[in-house]
């Protein structure tokens, strides 16, 4: 009886552990999988540098109007936001602001100088115009730090203000916070626009690459001419961080879907882009690297 | 006003502000300011004695473009110069303008200087 009863208990014990190294078993291997499965799914959905670059250029892009008389102050801002993935245009006096109105699409944010100093018009009433007018948020930058100040801008419809000198941080936490409160109209189409961190960049100690002029020049002065499509994807190719884009991430930027197989247009864009570079210096190539994609080197 | 040149310009702040040492950005950021100051400068002066609100507009222009570039001693006497139109003191509106004058021809010379130094 006691030694069937110890039998028993000894069973138990058995199963128990065998229960236990199979819980361990199939935790170890659960683990395993969601590892590997993790690791399959960031390659898979982790964004490349083009993604990144796409998705801003069509969907989330900012396209923010800088209105301030002060041109080396406005010049930095807009260096700051290009920098920091907005698309920019610089409006130096209202005028121009309201030329711009009516050629350009309108702005998803204004940031307007309070002073606007040699302007007929102060800031304050080119704030109101823009939220009757345009009905387009508003951030006013001004250089006085008091009470009556930020009252004016406020009461003059501004949705925020920032004071000069600001940090960049700051700044850039306060446009995220208005666009975000006041996103563009539904009916808001623009077209694509191409990201432009820099507005010139040295391809090889010769060759020069100017995304906002869309031309490639050489030191000598000669200059090429590049169409938007060369100098979106030359873009892509210098702005992303791995150096290099693959032929599928370069379609889905250039048109915005997915790149069916056998389609040769990057190819032939590629090859444009080849010729032009040879011309100006032969030590340049845009070669193919394999699994990698486009990327430039100076043999 | 005996200052030494890096009370006169921060040769950092351009980088600083930019987020970049690229030669080529700061060299166009440097020229701007440049010319763009220089013409800023003489209507400070040809301004001075007979528009007190015109010098006003001009100084707070300078005041924000030269603290981001690193013009320190000009900004200060910008400020100054703020205040003393405020405080209506054409004397010292007077003596602030020769200063300033001065204090840019310093300046330049320093971003001429530096200009060179990123170009070689």
């Amino acid at each position: 009886m006691i030694q069937a009863g110890i039998t028993c208990v000894g069973a138990a014990i058995f199963f128990n552990n065998i229960l236990h190294f199979c819980r361990l078993i199939g935790l170890l291997s659960a683990s395993f999988v969601a590892r590997i499965a993790a690791k399959f799914a960031h390659e898979i959905t982790a964004p490349s540098d083009a993604w990144v670059i796409a998705t801003r250029m069509t969907a989330n892009l900012l396209y923010i109007e800088i209105v301030d008389d002060d041109q080396v102050f406005a010049g930095l801002l807009e260096y700051q936001l290009r920098s920091a993935g907005f698309d920019c245009r610089v409006s130096l006096t209202s005028g121009a602001m309201e030329a711009a109105a009516r050629t350009h699409p309108i702005p998803d944010l204004y940031l307007v100088d309070y002073w606007l100093g040699s302007e007929k018009s102060t800031g304050i009433d080119v704030c109101r115009r823009i939220v009757s007018e345009y009905r387009r948020p508003v951030i006013i930058l001004t250089a006085n730090d008091d009470r009556n100040t930020a009252a004016a801008c406020l009461e003059a419809g501004a949705h925020d203000y920032v004071v000069k000198p600001y940090n960049l941080a700051e700044l850039l936490a306060r446009i995220h916070n208005v666009t975000k409160r006041f996103p563009a109209p539904a009916d808001h189409s623009r077209k694509q626009l191409v990201v432009s961190k820099i507005r010139e960049r040295h391809l090889s100690d010769v060759v020069s690459f100017d995304p906002i002029r869309r031309r490639i020049f050489a030191q000598g002065g000669e200059c090429l001419d590049l169409t938007e499509k060369e100098t979106q994807i030359l873009e892509l190719i210098c702005s992303s961080e791995r150096g290099s884009v693959s032929r599928f991430d370069a379609y889905r930027v250039l048109y915005g879907y997915d790149m069916e197989p056998g389609n040769r247009s990057i190819d032939v864009l590629i090859s444009r882009i080849r010729k032009k570079l040879g011309l100006l210096d032969n030590r340049l190539r845009l070669i193919t690297v394999r699994g990698k994609g486009y990327e430039l080197q100076v043999l | 006003m005996n200052y030494k040149y890096y009370e006169i310009f921060d040769t950092r702040s351009l980088e600083v502000t930019l987020g970049t040492g690229d030669p080529q950005i700061l060299v166009q950021f440097y020229e701007l300011f440049v010319n763009h100051t220089d013409s800023l400068i003489a209507d400070i002066s040809n301004d001075t004695g007979h528009d007190n609100g015109a010098i006003l507009n001009l100084t707070h222009k300078l005041k924000s473009s030269g603290k981001s570039l690193g013009a320190v001693a000009l900004t200060v006497c910008m400020q100054d110069l703020e205040s003393a139109i405020h405080a209506g003191d054409d004397v010292r509106v007077a003596n602030l303008v020769q200063e300033m004058s001065e204090l840019w021809r310093k300046t330049r010379a320093i971003i001429r200087e530096e200009i060179r130094r990123i170009r070689q």
